[in-house]
Order: C-alpha cells, then sequence, then structure tokens
C-alpha cells in the first residue's frame, strides 16, 4: 500500500508547545505561578487536541512529514507522524493529559511546585519529540532531553533515598543515551545517513553493524527497562511523585521499545535481523524480562515498587510481540503497548491516590482499604483484571494476539510463558484487591501497625470516607474506562489504528 | 599548495599591536586619569575583534594577509592569515573581550587588580601574536612571550601556593621554550625554511627530524597539558585568579594545540607523518590524557583543580583528533577548540562568580549555591550538559566529527573510550549541578536568598552559556563551515 506524504510543519511544532510552556513557567515563576496548574492541564490537553486533530489525513493514509531545517547539526532533523507515530501520539498524549488532571491533587502539599509542572511540560515535549522524530538523530536529540528533564522530576522530593535512586537512574541514562550516540555514528558512517526509511539502511552484514545493533538495544532497552538494564528502574519508579511514576511506567517505557522498533525495522530491516539470528536473542531476552519482573514483584511489599517490577514484566511482553517480527506479533505488542499505558499509568495514579490520602505505601498496611476509598480502588481493581487479561478487557486481547502471534511462528513455548506470566500476575495483584475489599483490621488496628506520619489522616478502623477528591478520581475513571471500553464498542478504535500501524511497519 | 593571492596589510601587526597599546594606555590611566582604565582596557582588546572582521571576508574568499616585518634580522617577523590563522585568532580576540570584561567585573571593588590588566592585554597580545604568525619562528617568539608573561598571571596573589605554583609554570616554560628553540633550530638547519602554508616541509626522515619533532611534542604538550607533561597545571589554575585560569584554559592551552597542528601539517606534512607513523604517540599520549584527566578530576574537592583536570581530558580529544590524521577528526578537533572554550571558559568564570561573592572554592561547601545564585548555576549545568556531549550542545557536534573520523582511520575502538570519557565527564560535573539545587530542603531560608552579582561578571558568563547552543542551533553553523573550510586546505 502506497502512502501518501504531505509536508507540512505541524508535526514539528505541536513539539514545542509543550517545551515553551514549560520553560515559560520555569523562567517567569512570579507572574505565571498562580497558573501553573492551568497551564500544564490546558497544554498537555491542548497538546492531545492536536495530535487527534491529524486523525483525518492519518485515516485517509497519508504521512506527515516536516523537515526542520534551522537546526545545523552534523544532519538536519526531521519530524514524520505517520499510523505507527500517531498511534503511540495519540494514546501517549492522552495518558500524559491524565497525569497532568491529577498532578494538583497529588502536588497539593509539595514544594516547589512551578518546577514541577515547568519539567513535567518539557518532559512531555521531550517525549513525542522522540516519537514524532522522522530520523534517529532527531529522535536521540528529544530522547536526551526527555531524560534530562526526567532526572529533576524523579529528583522532586529531594529525601536522600530519592536523590540516590535519581542519581542512578541519570548516570544509567547518560550512559544510554551515549549508547545510541555510539550506535548512530556507526550507522551514518555504514551508510551515510540516519533517516527512517523502509526497507532499512543496514544490508551488508560486518562487524561494526552487529556493534551497532547491541549498542541500540542496550540503549534503549535502558530506557524501556529490559533485562539485564532494568536495575535503575524498581528505584527510580517509587522515587517519583506518583503522576510522573505514572509518567514514567506508562509513558516514557514506550519511548525505549519506539526507538528499538525503528531501529529494526528502519535502521535493519526484519529480513536482515531475522538472518543474522538476532531475534532469537531478544526473544530470549524478553523471555527473561518477563519472568523475572513477574517473580520479582511478587516479592515487594512497597506498592509502587511492586508496580515497577510488574512494569518490567510486560515491557517484556511487547518486546516479545515486537522480535516475533511477523505483523500479527507487532499488532500484539503493540496493542500490549496501548493496554499497559492506560493501565499501568493507572495503577500508579492509585497508587498515588492512596499515599496522599492516607499516607500508606506498603501493601500489607493496605486492609479494608477498599471501604474508605472505593473508586479508586475499583479503578485499581480493572487494572489488576486487565493486567491478568481476562476479557473483556484490553490485556485480553493482546495476551490472545501474542499467543495466536507465537503460535504463527512456531514458538508454542511462549505461550507457556505467558500463561505463567499471567498466573504471576494474577497472583501479585488479586492479593491486594482481595485484602482492599475483603479484609478487616482486628481491633481497629493493624497487628503491626507503624506510627502513623503527621498530617495525613489516621487509618483506623470504621468505613471512614477517604476517597480522593473529584479531580483525582476523574483521571482515573477515564483511564479505567479506556481498559474496557473500546473492547465493547463494535469498532475497536486502537485496535483499527495498531493494525495500520503494523501494516505500514511491514509493507515495502 | 598553491599560493593564492597574497594581500599585503598592515592589520595582523595591527591586531597584535591594539592591545599591548591598550596595556599602555591602561598604564598611563591609571597614573593620570584612574576613571578611564576600564574603558581602556575594554577598548585594547575590542579593537582585534573588529579588526579581524575587517580581514575576514578576504581570507575567506582564499586570500592571505601577508606581513614581513624587517625587524629582528636575519628572520624577521612573518604574519600570515590563512584560514587557520582567522578561525583560531577569532576565538582568542572574542575570548580576549570576554575575560576582560569579566576581569573588570572581578575586580571591581576589590583590591590590587591594576597590574593585573596590563598582564592580561600582553598574554592577549601574545596569544593573538602565535595564531597570526606565518613562520615558526616568529611563533615561537610570540609563544615565549605570552608564556613568560603568564608566570607573574600565576603568581599574582603572591601566597606561597601561588608563589610556588608561579615558579613551578616558570621552569616548565623554560622547558618548552629551550626544547622549541631546539626544534626550530635543527628544522631551519635541514631545510632553511620556516614558513608555513607549504604542505610540508620536510622530505625524508633522519634521526635528527625525529629529535625535532619530539622536541616539538613535547614543547607543545607542556603548553597543552597533555599527560604526562601536565602537572604544572593543577596547581597554576588553584592558585592563579580566576580570569587568569579561564584565559589560560580557553586560550593558552589552544596555543599548544596550534602549534602542534601547525608542526603537523605545515612543517612535517600529512605524507610524511602517514609514512613514518609518528603521529601514533601522540594518539596513545592523547588517549591517555582522556582517561587519567577525567579519573583525577573525579577525585578532586576544589572546583578550580577538577576544572584544570577536566581541561587534561578535554585537551586529549582535541589531540586525539589531530592525531587521527583523517579530515573528519581534523574537523572535530578544530571544534572542539571552539566549544571547549565555550564550556571550559564558562565554566571557570562561574567558579570565579561564587569565589568572589561567596569565597567558597570547595566543591563540597558548594551545596544549595544555585538558590543563592542561580543564573550562574543555570549556565554552569548548560556547560555541564555540553561536557557530556549532548544535542544540542556544542560538545555533541565535535564528538560526533571525531567518532566519525575514528571510524575513518579504522579504530572504532577509540569511539568507546569517548563514550567511557564522557560518562566520567558527567559523574564529576553533574554532581556539582546536582548538589546546588537539589537534596538542600533543609537550608535555612537565610541560606537561599539571593546574592546580588555584578553585572559585568554575569554578562560574559551568559554569553558563554549561551555560545553553548547558538551555534548548533543557528540556521547554519558557522564554526563547523570554517573548521570544515579550513580540514578542506589540508587534506
Amino acid at each position: 500500500m502506497e502512502y501518501e506524504v504531505v509536508h507540512t510543519l505541524l508535526p514539528a511544532i505541536i513539539i514545542f508547545v509543550p517545551i515553551v510552556a514549560g520553560l515559560a513557567i520555569f523562567f517567569f515563576p512570579n507572574r505565571l505561578y498562580p497558573y501553573k496548574e492551568h497551564i500544564c492541564v490546558g497544554i498537555t490537553g491542548f497538546f492531545f487536541a492536536l495530535v487527534l486533530s491529524m486523525y483525518p489525513a492519518i485515516k485517509s493514509g497519508k504521512i506527515l512529514i516536516g523537515i526542520f531545517e534551522y537546526f545545523s547539526f552534523p544532519l538536519s532533523i526531521s519530524f514524520k507522524v505517520d499510523q505507527l507515530t500517531f498511534f503511540l501520539g495519540v494514546f501517549l498524549s492522552f495518558v500524559w493529559f491524565m497525569a497532568a488532571c491529577f498532578s494538583p491533587g497529588y502536588m497539593a502539599n509539595e514544594h516547589k511546585k512551578e518546577r514541577y509542572y515547568a519539567f513535567f511540560l518539557m518532559a512531555e515535549g521531550g517525549c513525542m519529540g522522540t516519537i514524532f522524530a522522522g530520523d534517529l538523530l532527531g529522535l536521540f536529540l528529544f530522547f536526551e532531553f526527555m531524560a534530562l528533564t526526567t532526572y529533576i522530576l524523579i529528583a522532586h522530593e529531594e529525601e536522600p533515598v530519592v536523590m540516590f535512586a535519581a542519581a542512578k537512574y541519570l548516570y544509567m541514562t547518560v550512559g544510554g543515551g551515549l549508547s545510541v550516540f555510539f550506535g548512530m555514528l556507526l550507522i551514518y558512517y555504514l551508510t551515510g545517513s540516519v533517516v527512517f526509511n523502509r526497507p532499512g539502511l543496514i544490508t551488508e552484514p560486518s562487524g561494526l553493524a552487529t556493534t551497532a545493533f547491541v549498542a541500540f538495544m542496550l540503549g534503549f532497552g535502558l530506557k524501556a527497562g529490559m533485562f539485564p538494564v532494568h536495575v535503575w528502574l524498581p528505584d527510580a519508579h517509587p522515587a517519583a511523585p506518583s503522576p510522573v511514576s505514572a509518567a514514567l511506567s506508562g509513558i516514557m517505557l514506550k519511548t525505549g521499545v519506539y526507538g528499538m522498533i525503528r531501529v529494526a525495522f528502519n535502521i535493519y530491516s526484519p529480513e536482515y535481523i531475522k538472518g543474522a539470528g538476532w531475534d532469537d536473542y531478544m526473544l530470549a531476552v524478553a523471555v527473561i524480562t518477563i519472568l523475572l519482573g513477574s517473580a520479582m514483584a511478587l516479592l515487594q511489599d512497597d506498592l509502587k515498587r511492586r508496580l515497577a517490577y510488574s512494569s518490567i514484566s510486560q515491557i517484556g511482553y511487547i518486546l516479545l510481540g515486537v522480535f516475533l517480527l511477523n505483523e500479527q506479533g507487532m499488532v500484539g505488542g503493540l496493542y500490549h503497548l496501548f493496554t499497559h499505558a492506560f493501565m499501568k499509568g493507572l495503577l500508579f495514579l492509585c497508587a498515588g491516590a492512596i499515599i496522599v490520602q492516607t499516607g500508606i505505601r506498603n501493601i500489607s498496611r493496605m486492609k479494608g482499604i477498599g471501604l474508605k476509598m472505593p473508586l479508586t480502588m475499583i479503578c485499581f481493581t480493572i487494572a489488576s483484571l486487565t493486567m491478568v487479561g481476562i476479557p473483556p478487557f484490553n490485556g485480553f486481547i493482546s495476551k490472545w494476539q501474542l499467543s495466536v502471534a507465537s503460535l504463527e511462528a512456531g514458538q508454542p513455548l511462549f505461550v507457556a510463558i505467558l500463561i505463567i506470566s499471567s498466573l504471576l500476575n494474577a497472583a501479585y495483584y488479586f492479593p491486594i484487591v482481595i485484602a482492599a475489599f475483603f479484609a478487616t483490621e482486628k481491633n481497629g488496628h493493624h497487628a503491626d501497625a507503624l506510627p502513623e506520619e503527621s498530617g495525613h489522616p489516621t487509618t483506623g478502623s470504621g468505613k471512614r470516607w477517604q476517597e480522593a477528591p473529584w479531580h483525582m478520581v476523574v483521571p482515573m475513571g477515564l483511564l479505567a474506562a479506556g481498559c474496557v471500553v473500546f473492547a465493547l464498542m463494535p469498532q475497536n478504535w486502537p485496535w483499527e489504528l495498531v493494525v495500520e500501524a503494523a501494516r505500514s511497519l511491514f509493507s515495502m | 599548495m598553491p599560493q593564492k593571492d597574497l594581500v599585503v596589510s598592515i592589520i595582523p601587526v595591527l591586531i597584535v599591536l591594539a592591545p599591548l597599546l591598550g596595556a599602555a594606555g591602561a598604564m598611563l590611566a591609571d597614573r593620570y586619569r584612574p576613571g578611564w582604565r576600564n574603558y581602556i582596557v575594554i577598548a585594547g582588546s575590542a579593537v582585534p575583534l573588529l579588526l579581524i572582521a575587517l580581514i575576514y571576508p578576504q581570507v575567506v574568499e582564499g586570500h592571505y594577509i601577508y606581513q614581513h616585518l624587517n625587524i629582528l634580522p636575519p628572520m624577521g617577523m612573518v604574519f600570515r592569515v590563512d584560514m587557520l590563522s582567522l578561525y583560531v585568532s577569532l576565538i582568542f580576540a572574542f575570548f580576549g573581550v570576554i575575560f576582560t570584561i569579566y576581569s573588570v567585573g572581578y575586580y571591581h571593588n576589590r583590591e590590587g587588580g591594576r597590574r593585573f590588566f596590563y598582564l592580561l592585554l600582553a598574554v592577549i597580545a601574545g596569544c593573538l601574536g602565535v595564531a597570526l604568525s606565518g613562520n615558526m619562528f616568529t611563533f615561537f617568539m610570540f609563544f615565549e612571550f605570552m608564556s613568560v608573561l603568564f608566570v607573574p598571571m600565576v603568581a599574582y596573589k603572591s601566597t606561597p601556593e601561588a608563589r610556588a605554583a608561579g615558579l613551578k609554570f616558570f621552569y616548565m616554560t623554560i622547558i618548552a621554550g629551550v626544547l622549541l628553540f631546539w626544534g626550530v633550530a635543527i628544522t631551519y638547519w635541514e631545510t632553511g625554511d620556516l614558513s608555513f602554508g607549504q604542505g610540508g616541509l620536510i622530505e625524508t626522515a633522519s634521526p635528527l627530524i625525529m629529535v625535532a619533532f619530539f622536541c616539538y611534542l613535547i614543547s607543545f604538550g607542556i603548553k597543552a597539558s597533555m599527560i604526562p607533561l601536565h602537572f604544572w597545571m593543577p596547581d597554576a589554575y588553584a592558585a592563579a585568579p580566576t580570569p587568569a585560569a579561564a584565559l589560560s584554559s580557553s586560550m593558552m592551552l589552544k596555543t599548544g594545540v596550534l602549534g602542534l597542528i601547525r608542526v603537523f601539517h605545515d612543517i612535517y606534512g600529512l605524507d610524511f607523518l602517514q609514512e613514518v607513523g609518528w603521529n601514533n604517540v601522540l594518539l596513545v599520549l592523547a588517549v591517555t590524557s582522556m582517561l587519567y584527566g577525567s579519573l583525577c578530576a573525579i577525585a578532586q574537592d576544589d572546583l578550580n583543580r577538577r576544572l584544570a583536570y577536566s581541561g587534561i581530558a578535554q585537551v586529549g580529544y582535541i589531540l586525539l583528533g589531530l592525531s587521527l590524521l583523517t579530515s573528519q577528526a581534523f574537523v572535530g578537533s578544530l571544534y572542539h577548540i571552539m566549544a571547549h572554550a565555550f564550556m571550559k571558559g564558562g565554566m571557570f568564570l562561574c567558579a570565579g562568580v561564587i569565589f568572589v561573592n561567596t569565597g567558597k572554592k570547595k566543591i563540597s561547601e558548594m551545596r544549595g549555591i544555585g538558590f543563592q545564585m542561580p543564573i550562574t548555576m543555570i549556565a554552569f549545568t548548560i556547560a555541564a550538559v555540553s561536557s557530556v556531549g549532548i544535542p544540542p550542545f556544542n560538545l555533541f557536534v565535535s564528538k560526533w566529527h571525531l567518532g566519525y573520523g575514528a571510524l575513518q582511520a579504522g579504530m572504532p575502538v577509540l569511539i568507546v573510550v569517548l563514550i567511557l570519557s564522557s560518562i566520567l565527564n558527567a559523574s564529576y560535573y553533574f554532581p556539582i549541578s546536582i548538589n546546588a539545587f537539589l537534596g538542600c530542603r533543609e537550608l535555612k531560608n537565610i541560606e537561599r536568598q539571593r546574592l546580588l552579582v555584578h553585572p559585568l561578571r554575569m554578562i560574559p558568563v551568559i554569553l558563554l552559556a549561551l555560545g553553548a547552543a547558538a551555534f548548533t542551533l543557528a540556521p547554519s553553523n558557522w564554526p563547523l563551515n570554517l573548521a570544515r573550510a579550513i580540514a578542506s586546505i589540508y587534506f
């Protein structure tokens, strides 16, 4: 299928909307301080609307390309919105929007709010720039920008533990960025170009091409939380404020996956990777990532840490789908990417609501919390059901599709892995849900209850209503709806986008 | 190399004379009209920039500006402005203005800045003379002039450490001067010519020629603070006033590099070096410098010392690009001269601002300093991010070209060294920025109050911070185009 190319600067311009807004908040703190929440929510919403406005063009089979000649790096930078990037852009910017809506409630008692909102917007700009970049250089530029601005967000609370986690993130991500730089340099040396095209740039096998592939996989895999470069993730995700954790886990991990997809399909080509046998290594890594993430998640008592390990395992699913290197697998991987963005974003927002309302971070102390915060815990339950893959939730569709693709690729073993992992998912999510709704604490206090932090309402017995305010519940509710609504509709809109995106990747 | 149109002009001489006249004017002003001093000093440093702008169009069109002054017989002083001279002298003149303005701010309302300005302008004149000289002999003259005048700048504070550092630098300067003299003498005896721009004077290898090569290497290596000849530098930078350290890092180190470029491309020539392979000595030393300098920098707590060791590593990048003998690496090397001047100059100026306003020199004392001086520390952070090679900042471009040049030379392992060195850069610069802004919630309010910084101290800092990304974000990368034009002449 031929795609019509439309030259427009729209993809380039919209990237700079959140970045400029963030810089404005940062550099004019006095004037803009009263409006920072409104700006943040408004700009992220506006961004989502801008991305959505490209839908008619994408729907009619067009590709929007904007070549931005105003940068004079060794190469020029281009922006491109095609079926794949539109799909990612529209859903990830929606999750950004929801995380932004959730922020004012979560950040009410935090310090340095103007810095938080400024860097939140800049990180969104970097993230979306990574996705809309039309060549490796632009992708790298925004990837680094996102990585550095996210550092400030992770370190926001500035406690010693947080600073340590953030520093670990910073140095690992700098290393990952340099790894991508190295790969990009090798690609440019070998082919004289870093523009994404299809079929890929690299056609001749060589030692340098192999080195570059390894460098890319390490660099992007680090951001995605792939084994064995996932070690920063379980520290950094819990350390960040919850809306940022939602953005990190729900959105930014996906930029790493997206980088891998681009490398696999537009720098190399699926045929080349299959010929070199690299897909086997990547599938093995994906399986290890799935099992390791799930197993580690079981051991955690800190809710956000459990969610972080769970993210690692879910990224394994996506990588499994991508590196099956067939169209069915890509559909499954991309659909799971969308599923996971909504579901994990939602879970982190729920964790944030619980922390703000009760000060509880540990799962062992969450008994009966569903009676105090029923709406939050219903959202949590929906996300858990999605995660385990129970129909009709999104997770079911993606796991079904991944299984089909595995069988099509002649790898029934992966179906077994998926089932084991789903069981593990159930084993670490359902106890939380069950304890939240059905367990009651004896004598009003948990056996080893710790003294409460000051400033938080006590978590004594009874069914005292501690539900989060409406402006925190609404974003959670919308994400929860996103986990199931599309599957119930006569036409599954994300599914259609995913199928188009996978087709565009595999079409020559 | 074909001799294109020679334009005989007095302008190169005036470029060198202007700062010297400025210094003389400042002396007179200090005696008779103290209020005029600062204006004369700034004018003395700004005139060279204007004069270079005057000859810029001619040189870019491919003319050479030439002037033979018949003083100091039998050789005479030869000025010859080619693209390389233009590029380097442009950098020197620009930073001369920046550092002069900054020095005026640095010594504003402080004791003892008087003689510093005379020395500053004289050293700037020496650097410009080095950049514009047309043969090795003239180069040698200006090189010595500049080096000797820098000794009192190092010892300027007159503390015991400053005197010791000044003495150390003085002996190193003498060694460098003697060896350079020897190298020049051997070259003249073997070839009967010292002029630049003929694409290599030396035809055949001989033991004497080899001795001359290593004389040049050691002499310029001392000035460029290459491992293992670097040991004067951390002491000198820690002891000298900050503008002097900035001047040395941004300009004087580069005269050593320029000397090596001249030796490689104008005295020995590309073909000769590729044949004998002596450049590999420099390659090994450059790689050692990159790693060793960075490792040492991590261990330093004195900010100036950390910057000094980092400078050793950064000069390693430049020398690496030179020693690879590929065009892309040479472009990267030239671009890095500019990029490093902006980055390290900016960092030294920030260190100076911090020292003048708070008296702090140790990094461990600088917790939360970003609250007191937000603009300074944002500028420092920009320079730090730039030094790691993150786009869109300058060092990304130079690292890109250096890496590409390493691939051209068939040595991809050098890119691993580049990356390792970049990670080390991050590990010693980022903690400074992080501690300045983050992790200090327990600070008292009094420690969070903003300090007023004199605008003459601030303007250079802001300009250098903007320069970290100004060229890469511009429609066309001006220094990169110049560097490419120079590389196309030599390769």
